[in-house]
């Protein structure tokens, strides 16, 4: 099969969802939710296991790439693709149980909402395999207009705000992307990736133009990853909107942006006068991500604005493989590995707490640090659940965080970058504080806590947090076991 | 077979969240562990309970320096046995409220197991990683069960753990890069073919000492020590003044000291100022005290210092028997009289109410038992000999003056040693006064009310019969060290 049919694959299911939505839901929306999210996490699923078979038996040739020149199929390509299909899967799941569709004629159908779901996963596989500007573009786009409806996808005042600020800054950074594209092209004439980075080794050529394109693009991507100059957006977004859309920017989108950067560093290894510049510009946002991030969280109550400052800092730990890729000299597997050990361990333990904060908000209707006050009384599987997943986000030994942690540290330290190392430590302590603030809230309680009732949660959920927390320290234990998978 | 204390440890903490009776199920775990750890250390060939665990710390390919796992060797024989022995007493001598029990005992055995599998490590990721898993529950005990200003006590103790730890990555990260291995065999032969340089080694060593030493509470950064053992629940306050703070000085023998000796080397000096502070400052300190917990926490604070003294020593010397064996006898005799100490101020505690020495008095009269006792454990803790913590300073001090009587050269060791013999003067001040005042003399009007008409009761029996247990462990180290000597190579 061609590998560009898996995400048509995701677009016709889409569509059928979008048609069963219509016609089904009059009669029983509950029912109609239900089918949706089926639909959607089997072709989901089936997407996911087709490449995990590929690329664990390439022999077998279940996929091949005849366009190859215009779509770009690699190992590093198939991880994110991957990626992608299994946080949509999980945020398909975590939906499924965060709204009831028994209230209101206005309010969007939940089909819609796995509509758009698989449309955005699609866009972010389209991107995983982007190898000219234009597709880049197009791709990026999807996902982009995708989250524009799904962050205000129930329209309540914080989810409208939310999508306002999203529209507007989203749009400004999309601008600024396609200006910098258009001057790149213009410069260097090419739309592929690596001959617009390639050519600017001839002689007499403009680099002046090419490099304010270059800027640019940098900006947009940066805007998207949530690193330094362009992270003010992201904790009023993530608090804002709803838990599953807070779920899917924090780690897909935040992985899409991180992947695109990557390829475009790895490319900007092609042009010689780009190294320096690079390394610095790459110091100064890892640092000042890393502390605006770290010592943002310290003072947060609420439970998603605090991941959202945490999900920055974890964006400028990811930054420090792409920091350095910056060191020709320096072993590209060791620098990929990291960087996708890090991305596995932050996709497992935030989705972890992301299912915990939704089972939460949605029986006590807070998404408060005090709402979890009392949930070593009630729900002890639950208190362990976040528990695991915070030690995880933490560094804590004994989690596949810890590992993660280290290979970063490995990487600083061979590179003996010492102000970015000492930094990333003060970070890992500050962590400390504002993940163990939730410990606190949870394990020491408080006189109120005595009148919780127990949190039902739903089996879908108990199902994920089971799997997570155990494969958080069964690979904390055994990474060997990842390694072989990894590309 | 050292396995099996894993796996048992770990049968009780599932056993437990199952609601099972938590006190018993611990009682009978922590007991089979103590005779298994027994018979593995002293009546069997330690080559046969190594326990290789998979793992990876790098992500390059494996091989003999990449290899992870867990042994007992004859340096950490002693503190697993110390281990055994403070678990079983955590489950017995404090007094649980039934209410508090499953969790409780759940965190106490996830400490006691981090102890353990730290202590048997043999590299350094799982060395450090152990010690990690001992900090939450230690976290969580203290927040929930803490005697006084829970919450900030707590806090204060994990930022500056963390801190702590964290350094220590640091310095740990750069050895195993440096050198290029991670496990104790792989990393003693690259010292042995001298693969890292000098400059290297004393900043590796810096932050070796930085780190632990805030996890073992040397003298600047202690601050986090006496307010976590007062005001934390019993059973943390044992595990980890008589348990835990141990990890930081074996991980400066093994780690430190073997590694890196150059590097300690050159840190020599100030280790010798910072160790005075912990002798003669927290001595004082600790005199100045008018409780109980209070006292035995700045007390644990104050013995550090000899250690620390026989880390110098072993630094000077590092194939010296004498300071070696002083080391692990100390270490040992300290952990076991500390812990006793502990869980007996918290019978007191239960049985009148009050840790204050002004209100307390005269019980020797209404509880002889743990009159007793506390008296042993008093006499141990400063240095009496017979006793366990005596071998162990002697063979210390003894030790800190070879340099002196092989080479008749008066080096800042010796005066460091000179001036800490005065610990001796000082820690017996605050025992005895602590005993007097406790047992002795005359007590207030409330409590003579309660102790005419026999309301105070002796000590339980199974409390009893464990301490008895741990104060033969401490005569034993006191009166035929060589039985636990000739275990050691050095």
């Amino acid at each position: 099969m061609p590998a560009h049919y898996l995400e048509i694959i995701l677009v016709v299911a889409s569509l059928l969802i979008v048609f069963i939505d219509a016609f089904l839901s009059k009669t029983s929306k509950i029912k109609a939710s239900n089918l949706t999210t089926t639909i959607a996490c089997l072709a989901l699923g089936y997407v996911a296991v087709i490449l995990c078979a590929y690329a664990a038996q390439p022999k077998l040739e279940l996929l091949s790439n005849p366009l190859s020149d215009q779509f770009l199929f690699d190992e590093l390509t198939i991880f994110f693709k991957v990626f992608f299909s299994i946080s949509t899967i999980l945020v398909a799941l975590l939906v499924n149980h965060t709204k009831t569709t028994t209230d209101g004629v206005d309010k969007p159908h939940q089909g819609a909402f796995d509509a758009i779901l698989l449309l955005v996963c699609a866009g972010m596989m389209w991107l995983a395999s982007a190898k000219d500007i234009i597709h880049l573009f197009v791709a990026l786009e999807l996902v982009a207009i995708g989250f524009y409806v799904l962050i205000s996808f129930w329209r309540s005042q914080g989810e409208l705000e939310a999508g306002i600020k999203y529209l507007i800054l989203g749009g400004v950074s999309t601008a600024l992307l396609v200006y910098g594209l258009s001057w790149l092209y213009g410069t260097s004439g090419c739309i592929d990736i690596n001959s617009i980075f390639n050519i600017t080794n001839t002689e007499g050529f403009p680099i002046e133009g090419w490099l304010l394109g270059f800027i640019l693009v940098l900006i947009a991507i940066s805007f998207k990853v949530g690193s330094f100059p362009f992270q003010l957006w992201i904790p009023d977004v993530y608090q804002g909107t709803n838990t599953a859309t807070t779920a899917l920017l924090s780690v897909a989108s935040k992985a899409a942006g991180l992947m695109i950067f990557y390829r475009l560093a790895q490319a900007a290894l092609l042009t010689e006068s780009l190294q320096f510049p690079l390394f610095i510009v790459l110091t100064v946002v890892i640092i000042a991500t890393l502390l605006i991030g770290n010592l943002g969280a310290l003072a947060q109550q609420n439970m998603k604005r605090l991941f959202a400052y945490s999900s920055i800092a974890q964006a400028g730990f990811l930054l420090i493989p792409i920091f350095s890729l910056t060191d020709i000299y320096y072993d590209k597997d060791l620098i990929q590995a990291t960087f996708c050990i890090y991305l596995i361990a932050y996709l497992i333990a935030t989705m972890s707490a992301f299912f915990c904060i939704a089972a939460v908000e949605k029986q006590r209707q807070s998404s408060h640090q005090n709402a979890f006050s009392g949930l070593s009384r009630t729900n002890p599987g639950l208190a362990v659940a976040m528990t695991v997943a915070l030690s995880s986000l933490a560094g804590l030994p004994l989690t596949i965080g810890f590992q993660a942690k280290i290979g970063i540290f490995v990487l600083l330290v061979e590179q003996q970058a010492w102000l970015i190392f000492v930094i990333a430590l003060l970070g890992a302590i500050a962590s400390f504080y504002y993940y163990f603030k939730v410990l606190r809230a949870i394990y020491w309680c408080k006189e109120s806590s005595e009148s919780q009732e127990k949190i039902k949660i739903p089996l879908p959920y108990s199902i994920v947090l089971c799997i997570s927390s155990v494969l958080i320290i069964y690979l904390g234990l055994f990474i060997r076991e990842l390694l072989p998978l990894l590309p | 077979m050292f396995i099996y204390l894993i796996i048992i440890s770990l049968l009780a903490i599932t056993a437990i969240s199952f609601n099972l009776p938590a006190k018993r199920v611990s009682i009978i775990a922590a007991a089979l562990n103590l005779l298994i750890g027994i018979q593995l250390c002293f009546f069997n060939d330690l080559a046969q309970s190594s326990v290789e665990l998979m793992g990876l710390a790098s992500l390059k390919d494996e091989g003999e320096f990449f290899k992870m796992g867990l042994a007992i060797t004859s340096s950490n024989m002693g503190l697993i046995i110390l281990t055994l022995l403070v678990t079983l007493a955590v489950f017995v001598i404090p007094e649980l409220a039934d209410k508090d029990a499953k969790f409780q005992t759940i965190c106490s055995w996830l400490i006691s197991l981090g102890c353990l599998l730290a202590f048997a490590a043999q590299d350094v990721i799982f060395f450090y990683a152990f010690h990690e898993l001992a900090l939450i529950p230690t976290f969580l005990m203290l927040g929930r069960y803490g005697k006084r200003a829970k919450e900030s006590t707590a806090w204060k103790m994990m930022i500056y753990l963390a801190f702590g730890s964290l350094v220590l990555l640091a310095g740990i990260l750069l050895l195993v890069i440096k050198a290029g291995a991670v496990s104790f065999s792989g990393l003693a032969a690259s010292v042995a073919a001298e693969s890292i340089n000098y400059h290297d080694q004393v900043w590796i060593a810096g932050l070796l000492l930085l780190g632990f030493g805030t996890l073992i509470s040397l003298f600047p950064f202690h601050s986090w020590a006496p307010h976590t053992y007062a005001n934390s629940p019993t059973a943390t306050s044992m595990l980890h003044a008589g348990v835990l703070k141990k990890f930081g000085l074996l991980g400066l023998w093994q780690i430190g000291i073997a590694f890196v000796p150059q590097g300690m080397a050159y840190w020599t000096p100030t280790l010798c100022v910072l160790l005075l502070g912990n002798i003669i400052f927290m001595g004082l300190v600790t005199i100045n005290q008018r409780k109980i917990d209070d006292m035995l926490a700045h007390s644990s604070v104050m013995h550090m210092g000899y250690l620390f003294l026989a880390l110098v020593v072993l630094i000077y010397n590092p194939s010296s028997q004498l300071a070696y064996q002083g080391f692990m006898i100390l270490m040992v005799a300290h952990g076991l009289s500390t812990a006793l100490l502990f869980g007996l101020s918290d019978v007191i505690k239960r049985r009148t109410g009050t840790f204050h020495f002004e209100d307390l008095g005269g019980l020797g009269k209404s509880m002889p038992k743990l009159c007793l006792l506390f008296a042993i454990a008093t006499m141990a803790a400063l240095g009496l000999p017979s006793l366990g913590n005596f071998t162990g300073e002697f063979l210390i001090f003894f030790s800190a003056f070879d340099t002196y009587r092989s080479s008749g050269e008066w080096t800042m060791l010796t005066t460091t040693t000179v001036i800490s013999l005065w610990g001796i003067v000082i820690s017996a001040t605050y025992g005895l006064r602590s005993f007097r005042a406790v047992f002795q003399g005359a007590s207030n009007t409330y409590l003579t009310q309660r102790m005419e008409s026999q309301s105070i009761k002796d000590i339980k029996f199974s409390a009893w019969i464990v301490s008895i247990i741990l104060i033969i462990a401490l005569f034993i180290l006191g009166i035929s060290p060589q039985l636990f000597i000739q275990h050691f190579a050095s």
